[in-house]
């Protein structure tokens, strides 16, 4: 499946580098604040191209959209917290995963519905500012 | 010229069929469609946007080796000013027999007056 990163800028990072404990507490609440943002575009992008423009009539089930959603803050492998936007794995028959790639690239005969780099052009800026706006409150910055 | 008639333009010239959309004709063994993907104002100037960036996904279709035609159309696309934000290759479909390779292209306008 696809995959989209958005940091915040290193100059705002820097800024509030030294300010320890109350900086722990307020970066999960700020991740998943703006995680909420994204979720909420792609929710909207997912559905606007579950069976759009198909040749026979669509067979959508719900459970694609049903299994979007947000992690908690968690430590990756780099040791860098963060929150993931996609897609819960248990729906049987096929992947979720595939399901969305097939979507997003479209195949021989098939268009692509490009939800998935929408959601990352048009949700980039309003995530970041929403972080920010998090970060700012938590540590009671100007 | 718009980003679309450009692209036309670049992936004809590298010999291979190209429709926007969806590729109405009966399918040769080559071909692209272009999917617009996002189009976003950035830097304002007097709450007028400046410049307009377009973002276009290329979709590769090939039943035959298409990493010839797929590094063409990155050069091509490189030395005509547009930015290549993605390339991946989707897969072999093994019911159509298609390689599928995506090429994400954006490229910056400057914004004519609404």
């Amino acid at each position: 499946m696809g995959k989209v990163k958005i940091e915040m800028p290193t100059q705002w990072l820097d800024t509030i580098a030294g300010m320890g404990n109350a900086l722990d507490a307020a970066i999960p609440r700020a991740l998943e604040a703006g995680g909420k943002v994204v979720l909420e575009k792609m929710k909207s992008n997912l559905r606007s191209a579950i069976g759009r423009g198909t040749k026979y009539k669509s067979r959508s089930t719900g459970k694609l959209a049903a299994s979007l959603g947000v992690s908690p803050a968690k430590l990756n492998r780099e040791n860098n917290l963060d929150v993931k936007v996609g897609f819960s794995e248990n729906r049987g028959d096929v992947s979720n995963a595939m399901l969305a790639n097939l979507l997003e690239y479209g195949k021989h005969g098939q268009t692509p519905k490009p939800f998935l780099k929408q959601t990352k052009s048009s949700s980039r800026k309003p995530c970041i500012e929403e972080m920010q706006r998090i970060l700012k409150e938590e540590l009671n910055l100007p | 010229m718009s980003m679309l008639q450009e692209l036309n333009t670049i992936v004809e010239s590298a010999g291979l069929p190209v429709e926007t959309g969806v590729f109405s004709k009966a399918a040769p063994a080559e071909y692209v469609v272009i999917t617009p993907i996002s189009e976003h104002f950035e830097l304002f100037v007097d709450n007028t946007p400046g410049m307009n960036i377009e973002e276009t996904r290329l979709s590769l279709f090939s039943k035959w080796n298409y990493i010839q035609k797929k590094d063409l159309l990155i050069r091509m696309l490189l030395s005509a000013g547009f930015t290549i934000t993605e390339r991946r290759y989707i897969g072999r479909e093994d019911d159509t027999g298609f390689h599928h390779a995506a090429i994400d292209v954006a490229h910056e306008y400057e914004q004519e007056e609404l």
